[in-house]
């Protein structure tokens, strides 16, 4: 459109919410529906004269877990969309853009800047090649650099520096309600200074108790050690501090502990203040924890509206917990937002609902799942603060005990309303994830399906046998994947070879469950209701009436 | 809705020491059950309590909602007595006369218990082999017999799916028809009500020299 084009004026950088967004920036894109941001290069931005809004063209960038569902080579990588089908670049409101995110490329192209290892190891995420949607194979990335230009793809020297300046955790949902946070923080700005010192005499107190030392947390006494790294910090670089450190806390019982002390003088987010940041202890994670709190609070009460896609393996059964807890509780937490003393408040809360903890950290956990491989040593502050949640007694357990945990606990709780895989299937449905399945052996049990189920294809989430017809003498079931590809997938496997079911060699039939559209009531109830109201009598209360014809007396009974 | 004494469910897998007793009180407890088929979605757990306590003592209720259509389809009620006999009494007199819950005027159908009809039943023990699943590709010995079984199935599947649809069609009807009788019923007693309320009727009989007595 001609007049499109006219209106547009194209901008090479962006300010928005407080940051600058340059051409071909990698940014995390809030979506309502989706637990996790998506990640996005932006490739063009421009504002719209007439309406005076901001868009900005996108291309997407798919997770590896669309794209490479069998491989666990690394979790990291993220595959660069192109080709000209829909959903390679979308249009979309600079309002929608939450942030900058640490990716970098990894393409050993002389064209590309390489990172450095800690560069790499920082980034949340790598990429080094694109994926053709039409042609649904990976190939270098060099190819869409000759296309578009090596300035779009490749790393510059600005973007590097830029992701080494990115704060704050991939998974973090700045979303609109998150600006009530940040409100919160300027309110909290004067007190900042007596704060930190209350904060940092506190934490070198427990420090002191500690028994497992690492360089940084030493502490003996007083301010002179955090004046010494905050000395040091200007010669170390950020981020290989931050990775270590993090490293350190998340083999050290004080984190708990500290969290648990000094949440109430929390929210102190004097990142700006660099004299007295001491950036390897909790100020810098409890704030973000809060936030954490908060924004998944946020990004939860919006799930519990709308639906959430759940692309967890563990997250299922707890996303449906969950999003009831939360329900119940967001009244309090969302209350709580909005007091100055919310710091106070939440901390309480948090003190008070340990289950609730759990519940948190365990869709924490299931994000974090789908995120990342199993691998502390990696990964941001956010991650260290989900799995120093999960787990009470902070091991530096493997993931998996502290999620069966969590689990087992939400097994032994039956106050919900409806069965938790019931509400998976029903948020399922109409994201295109769950498959019926025909023609099985009525004699299998549910357990017995999904072992097998799970053998037979990729991401299988959860399989049920569904209640036999009685007149039916082959069962039904219905599996339920964790993203739309992976049932396709598996629908096209079933329908090109046989899955036979052992013992009785039947093969499995398979199709799409689709949303029942009609809402049609259950035919049977006569709605008698409306016709009684505004009636004294109702119609049981009539027996019959009789007016015979030619009698002198006219009988009514009741 | 969640069972009210039901066994544990299949996630924990018994040891093997006691993994055949458990699979006996299943089996055991299925002999006491029965299952109440087409009941409506409004029925609660108390309603059904009452409604079959009169065949016996009501151990355990558990209403198992058709996963794909849970708020409008029909549900089952696997209901637990407490002796096999008032399962097989029960049985018997739903057979035989129509039997309503919550007044809905379609009635449910009674069977006894199937173990295939408890979805989370225990494994049974004997069958030490696991079971598996597997793969026949199109170059296999045996594809072509697959295939056939497969597209026979399918068959079968849609087959099924229409023959549901007809069937819902006409339950359907069936319920308008009635419905449409039930109110004009209705109608005509409030219609009389009014009469006798406005004293339509008593006037009329002055007029007529005939004698009213009602109420």
């Amino acid at each position: 459109m001609a007049n499109e084009e006219e209106d547009r004026a194209y901008m090479s950088s962006c300010s928005n919410e407080g940051v600058e967004y340059r051409l071909y920036d990698i940014v995390k894109i809030f979506d309502k529906e989706f637990a996790v941001p998506h990640i996005g290069k932006i490739l063009k931005m421009w504002e719209e004269r007439s309406s005076g809004t901001r868009k900005a063209l996108v291309c997407w960038f798919l997770w590896h877990k669309e794209v490479k569902p069998h491989d666990a080579d690394n979790p990291k990588e993220l595959f660069l969309a192109f080709g000209e089908g829909k959903g390679v670049t979308n249009e979309l409101k600079m309002d929608s853009i939450v942030g900058k995110c640490k990716v970098v490329c990894i393409s050993s192209d002389p064209r590309n800047k390489e990172p450095s290892v800690s560069d790499v190891e920082n980034a949340d995420f790598v990429y080094s090649h694109a994926y053709d949607v039409d042609l649904k194979h990976t190939f270098p990335v060099k190819v869409v650099a000759d296309k578009l230009g090596p300035d779009a793809i490749f790393n510059t020297e600005e973007w590097l520096l830029a992701v080494t300046k990115i704060e704050g955790k991939t998974n973090e949902f700045k979303s609109k309600k998150s600006i009530k946070s940040s409100l919160l923080e300027s309110k909290k700005r004067p007190r900042d200074a007596e704060v930190a010192s209350k904060l940092q005499k506190k934490k070198i107190d427990k420090q002191d108790e500690l028994t497992t030392q690492k360089k940084k947390v030493k502490v003996s006494d007083g301010k002179a050690p955090i004046a010494k790294e905050n000395a040091r910090e200007g010669s170390v670089s950020k981020q290989e501090e931050m990775v270590q450190s993090k490293r350190q806390l998340l083999k050290s019982e004080e984190l708990s502990r500290l969290r648990k002390a000094q949440i109430a003088d929390v929210k102190v987010p004097a990142l700006t203040d660099g004299a007295v940041l001491d950036k390897a202890s909790s100020p810098r994670e409890l704030a973000p924890d809060m936030h954490d709190i908060m924004e998944q609070t946020d990004s939860l009460i919006n799930d519990i509206v709308r639906q959430v896609n759940d692309e967890t393996v563990l997250g299922e059964k707890s996303k449906g917990e969950d999003s009831k807890e939360l329900e119940s509780r967001a009244g309090n937490v969302s209350k709580v937002e909005r007091t100055p003393e919310e710091g106070r408040e939440a901390a309480d809360h948090e003190g008070d609902i340990a289950d609730g903890d759990k519940v948190e950290s365990k869709k924490a956990l299931a994000e974090s799942d789908f995120s990342w491989q199993e691998d502390l040593n990696k990964g941001s502050m956010f991650k260290l603060l989900k799995k120093t949640k999960s787990s009470l007694t902070m091991e530096p357990e493997k993931r998996t005990a502290s999620a069966v945990e969590p689990l087992k606990q939400f097994e032994k709780r039956k106050i919900f309303r409806e069965l938790p895989w019931e509400e998976s299937l029903q948020r399922g449905i109409p994201q295109g994830r769950v498959l019926h399945l025909h023609n099985i052996d009525p004699l299998v049990t549910s357990a017995d399906m999904r072992e097998m189920l799970k053998s037979a294809f990729q991401g299988l989430s959860d399989a049920r046998i569904l209640p036999q017809e009685a007149s039916c003498p082959s069962g039904q079931a219905i599996a339920i994947f964790e993203s739309r590809l992976l049932a396709e997938s598996a629908l096209e496997a079933i329908e090109k070879n046989c899955l036979v079911m052992a013992d009785k060699k039947w093969p499995v039939i398979a199709s799409r469950v689709k949303e029942s559209l009609n809402q049609a009531r259950f035919p049977g109830h006569l709605a008698l209701e409306k016709l009684k109201l505004g009636r004294n009598l109702t119609s049981d209360e009539f027996v019959s009436f009789f007016y015979l014809e030619g009698f002198d007396r006219i009988w009514i009974m009741f | 809705m969640g069972p009210a004494a039901e066994p544990s469910s299949s996630e924990k897998k018994p040891s093997p020491s006691n993994a055949p007793s458990e699979y006996q009180k299943f089996e055991e407890k299925v002999k006491r059950c029965l299952m109440l088929e087409d009941v409506t979605p409004q029925a609660t757990i108390p309603m059904v309590q009452t409604a079959l306590g009169q065949f016996g003592t009501v151990v355990s209720i558990d209403i198992i909602n058709d996963p794909l259509d849970p708020k409008h389809a029909a549900k089952r009620v696997i209901v637990e007595m407490k002796t096999p006999r008032e399962a097989s009494h029960a049985v018997k007199e739903i057979r035989e006369h129509p039997f309503m819950i919550k007044g809905v005027p379609r009635p449910v159908r009674a069977l006894h218990a199937v173990a295939t009809m408890f979805p989370d039943r225990p494994q049974k023990p004997s069958s030490g082999t696991k079971r598996t699943c597997e793969w026949v590709k199109p170059g296999d010995p045996e594809w072509e017999k697959y295939n056939e079984f497969k597209q026979l199935a399918k068959k079968h599947a849609q087959e099924l799916t229409y023959l549901m649809e007809v069937i819902r069609k006409e339950e359907e009807k069936l319920a308008q028809e009635q419905e449409e009788k039930v109110r004009e019923n209705v109608k005509k007693l409030d219609e009389i009500h009014l009469c006798v309320k406005d004293r339509v009727v008593h006037r009329l009989s002055r007029y007529y020299g005939m004698k009213f007595e009602g109420d």
